[in-house]
């Protein structure tokens, strides 16, 4: 009846086999990393305490069914050997190639219904064939149905004495709480990368296979705590190099990304150097690196910087010595929060990686925002330091210090320009440039900016000609005449407008209403060229909307509703916003509502 | 035909071959990577050098097997991929027998049409997964005897569409199946599968291909003009199956409708704007939308590299004045934050939220970072 569920697991062909199933461990000690699991089931064995129903959890690879089976073997066999299954007498031989009647090794992911459990609680009555035990093997035990979960619980609590079952399962969580308390539970554990290091080393050996401990390394990290998927890896390597086995061949083949490129990335970072950071992304992307597996060695990267940096040692990284040391002198380069930011930047990167469509894109623009990232300083030094600007300047009166924008005019510190604004909630103190004591003279206290985030204020640079806004005032006619003589109407519409001021090299021209403003708008290059000929400037020319300064008849009394052109194009300096009407007011300040 | 026809994909084609040479070649094989890059063409060619009289890392391509392959007709091959659901589970019917008639012969054009161009994507109506009648035809034939000499071969296309229990039910044959038989799982979601799954085969990664390689193919293969072709194969971002359907889009003025809704937007010229926005959700085509968007996303990427590092790697090479002026008025602008509001929008918009509502607000979006730059 279940013939064709045990499954033949002979080594009667002569075909290839991958490691996992020719190397599957055959007695107890080979299975590696789970003393505590054979240990105990040995004990049982000699002592004769054995339960009548197991259930053997925990990941992939990790040992389960092949427990199960050994447990099956040395419970029947017929020479024992320290209550391991001699793996030579008739009955193990039988048990190996799927013979056995009295092994039944169920699939219970396909036979996950009550009436494959109905008859096997039929079966369950005759006495073993041969052996001490009839065994049942039910792996995938987590896809039975609740059905047929039930139908087996009167058989699991008191089957007869020659019966053994055994569950194996990756997903334990799925099995009743009526099973779990009828069966002796057993986890399995990940194994560790040393222990998986040495069973293979120990098959290398064996298959007369050439490899060094670090292409061991790299393979067992990548079977993240599974036998199988190392094992598996492993007879890829061995089928694509043959039987001499390098470390640059496993990177090639695995494609695993080159530890170099983290520090790489991490000397951009440091140097500021975006042209080097994309460069960086495009070599990732030619060498065919996947960008999720490229984030999330990123981020282990930035992980193993802190953890050097937050322990001040290097013990906790796994990675081969040149790199530990690498990482100990990394660790410097960066404070602890900036490291803590870069590893949020990275784990951000790469969840929206997962669902952009286009990888690349982000990869791009996290690596540019990564390379603009300022060094923050702590808050408290931050403190100290407003302290001792408020000593220096003695402007006790009208100061607060959490009010308090500082703005570096200094040109050695590198404004904070691309702040990642994507994640706008960041706080104020881990982006402020870094200050020296030294450069605090330089400082200047300024009103409290709209945003949280400090705006670039470029270094005036002392060569260009400064121009104040009554020179200009002076000019205008000569400028409007210039500029009718080229283009008639713009200069008409020039004629009717007013300059107001002259900031940070921008000249800000106020018109009175919609059209005007759009048509210099429209104009804006032509209107500076020309202007800065006249003037022998450098000036930019910024129209601005300003009805009630330059136009003679302004429009107050029509309504008091803001026309949906008047958007704020411009900030202008110094003037106050035109009041609004309060039904406006009230929709801005209760609910929120903002100009469009 | 032949390994040479697989564009791109040097390392999964050679590890594939290489363990043809060393007879090596595992039971199961995950050929895992993004879409439309070959997965598919590179199983079918493995299977086809496999079952070869030949019995070497390459197919002859002329034996009874090789035409056998080429037209997907080999006996010993079975390619499964998601099927609607049959009439009725408990028919006993195998394989195509459980199906009306039309889907019978959807199935049977369907394969017809991969066999032509390995890039196909197969995809049946009403199918939304492997269900697990499917596996049990697989598991019921893979304990069966071949039907020509050599080996059983399953090929199961987009594996990630196995539900869980089809993909529980297929972890005891794919550990250990009866010898001479090899599964070739395709995926472009790996995460999706189970991991006791993936722990099972030999996962062999697959790369995007690169834009030169696409280019090459478009012209050769598709006879496409070279300029269009450079425009496709960089939109396509690696993805050949994504390309061919591109060549058949008009990019260049899909790319002038999109640089209009920035201009309209930045210009606020409202009105321009509603009439823009209404006129493109007339057909309420949200494909078209979503591609829009992603030109409008590439421009962005351009400007932001365009700022950082000048014309080098720029897309849009042919867009570069107009690109240097967008970059010298907004040059200060967070590029960053403008890709951000472009990408929350293809989301939206793939979330299905009403559309124009989402190009609203993200023109809304676009103008507030843009203008507050400058």
């Amino acid at each position: 009846m279940f013939s064709i569920l045990t499954f033949n697991f002979s080594f009667s062909t002569m075909s290839y086999q991958v490691t996992a199933r020719k190397w599957r461990p055959m007695v107890f000690e080979d299975v590696i990393g789970q003393a505590h699991v054979s240990n105990t089931l040995r004990n049982a064995i000699s002592t004769n305490r054995l339960a009548h129903a197991f259930i053997f959890s925990g990941g992939r690879g990790c040992g389960k069914t092949t427990t199960a089976r050994i447990l099956a073997k040395a419970v029947n066999c017929l020479r024992p050997k320290d209550s391991n299954p001699c793996n030579e007498c008739e009955v193990c031989e039988e048990i190996t190639n799927g013979r056995s009647l009295d092994v039944i090794e169920i699939d219970g992911a396909s036979n996950r219904g009550v009436d494959e459990i109905r008859n096997l609680r039929e079966s369950v009555r005759y006495a073993p064939a041969r052996g001490k035990y009839k065994v049942y093997i039910i792996d995938e035990v987590h896809m039975l149905t609740k059905e047929a979960f039930n139908a087996l619980l009167k058989t699991l609590e008191e089957p007869p004495p020659h019966v053994l079952f055994i569950f194996a399962t990756t997903e334990v969580h799925k099995v009743p709480a009526t099973i779990l308390s009828r069966c002796q539970r057993y986890d399995f554990r990940r194994i560790t990368i040393e222990d998986i290091i040495s069973r293979l080393r120990f098959i290398a050996g064996e298959e007369k296979i050439a490899i060094d401990d670090d292409a061991l390394m790299i393979i067992a990290k990548k079977g993240d705590g599974s036998m199988r998927d190392s094992q598996s890896i492993f007879d890829q390597v061995v089928s694509y190099c043959g039987t001499t086995i390098t470390v640059p061949q496993i990177i090639s083949l695995l494609n695993v990304v080159d530890q170099e490129f983290f520090f790489r990335i991490t000397e951009c970072i440091t140097a500021h150097d975006t042209k080097a950071g994309l460069a960086l992304v495009e070599e990732i992307v030619r060498n065919g690196y996947d960008i999720k597996e490229f984030l999330s060695g990123l981020a282990e990267h930035f992980r193993n910087i802190l953890i050097a940096r937050a322990t001040q040692s290097v013990h906790l990284i796994e990675a081969s010595e040149i790199y530990r040391k690498r990482y100990a002198t990394d660790a410097l380069l960066f404070s602890e929060q900036d490291i803590l930011r870069l590893i949020k930047l990275t784990t951000d990167m790469e969840s929206s990686v997962r669902y952009s469509t286009q990888p690349r894109l982000r990869l791009e623009v996290g690596i540019i925002q990564m390379t603009k990232m300022e060094q923050s300083v702590k808050i408290d030094d931050l403190l100290r330091q407003l302290d001792e600007l408020k000593k220096k300047l003695d402007l006790g009166a009208h100061t607060s210090a959490s009010s308090i924008t500082l703005s570096a005019h200094s040109s050695m510190s590198r404004p904070a320009v691309s702040e990642p604004a994507v994640d706008e909630k960041r706080t104020t103190y881990t982006v402020v440039p870094p200050l020296k004591i030294a450069e605090l003279s330089k400082l200047s206290l300024s009103a409290p900016q709209k945003d949280s985030v400090p705006t670039p204020v470029a270094a005036p640079e002392p060569s260009l000609n400064h121009f104040a806004v009554e020179e200009v005032q002076r000019e205008w006619d000569k400028i409007v005449d210039d500029v009718r003589r080229k283009k008639i109407s713009v200069g008409t519409i020039l004629g009717e407008s007013v300059p107001v001021s002259v900031t940070d090299q921008t000249l800000q021209i106020a018109c009175s209403d919609d059209f005007h403003f759009s048509s210099l708008k429209r104009n804006q290059m032509f209107l500076t060229e020309a202007i800065n000929t006249l003037l022998g400037s450098k000036l930019r020319i910024e129209p601005v909307l300003r009805p009630s300064v330059a136009s003679p008849s302004p429009l107050p009394a029509k309504t008091g509703l803001p026309k949906p052109n008047e958007a704020p194009y411009t900030k202008i300096d110094g003037s106050t916003p035109p009041k609004e009407h309060p039904l406006i007011e009230t929709l801005y300040r209760d609910f929120g509502a903002e100009r469009i | 035909m032949g390994w040479d026809s697989i564009i791109g994909q040097g390392r999964a084609k050679e590890i594939l071959q290489r363990s043809i040479e060393q007879k090596r070649v595992a039971h199961a094989y995950l050929l895992w990577g993004p879409p439309g890059v070959g997965k598919d063409a590179l199983a079918i060619e493995f299977a086809k050098t496999l079952l070869c009289d030949r019995q070497e890392s390459k197919a002859c391509d002329t034996c009874a097997s090789c035409t056998k392959m080429h037209i997907l007709q080999h006996p010993n091959l079975k390619i499964v991929f998601a099927l609607p659901a049959a009439r009725s589970e408990k028919n006993n019917d195998n394989g195509e027998g459980k199906f009306q008639p039309d889907i019978r012969e959807e199935i049977r054009s369907q394969i017809a049409e991969k066999a032509k161009n390995p890039y196909f994507h197969f995809e049946i109506p009403k199918a939304t997964q492997i269900n697990i009648g499917t596996i049990r035809d697989v598991k019921k034939e893979s304990s069966l005897a071949p039907y020509e000499k050599g080996m059983k071969i399953f090929i199961i296309s987009d594996a990630e569409m196995m539900n869980d229990t089809s993909a529980n039910s297929m972890l005891k044959v794919l550990e250990e199946p009866l010898s001479d038989t090899l599964f070739l799982l395709t995926t472009s979601r790996k995460e999706k599968l189970l991991p006791t799954i993936v722990s099972r085969c030999q996962s062999v990664r697959c790369e995007l291909l690169t834009d030169a390689d696409i280019e090459r193919a478009l012209t050769e293969r598709e006879t496409i003009p070279p300029e269009q072709a450079r425009l496709v194969s960089r939109l396509a971002s690696g993805d050949y199956s994504a390309a061919l359907g591109l060549v058949h889009e008009d990019l260049v003025s899909e790319r002038a409708e999109a640089v209009r809704f920035l201009r309209a937007t930045l210009s606020g010229r409202s009105v321009t704007l509603l009439e823009d926005i209404e006129g493109r959700i007339a057909e309420n085509d949200r494909g078209a939308v979503d591609q829009f968007l992603s030109l409008l996303l590439v421009w962005f990427r351009d400007a932001m590299l365009m700022k950082e590092q000048g014309v080098e790697g720029i897309i849009n090479q042919d867009q570069q004045e107009d690109l240097l002026k967008f970059v010298s008025r907004f040059g200060d602008a967070n590029f960053p934050a403008s890709i951000g509001a472009v990408e929350r929008a293809l989301e939206l918009l793939r979330g299905n939220v009403y559309l124009p509502l989402v190009l609203l607000s993200l023109s809304v979006q676009l103008k507030r970072i843009l203008l507050n730059a400058r």
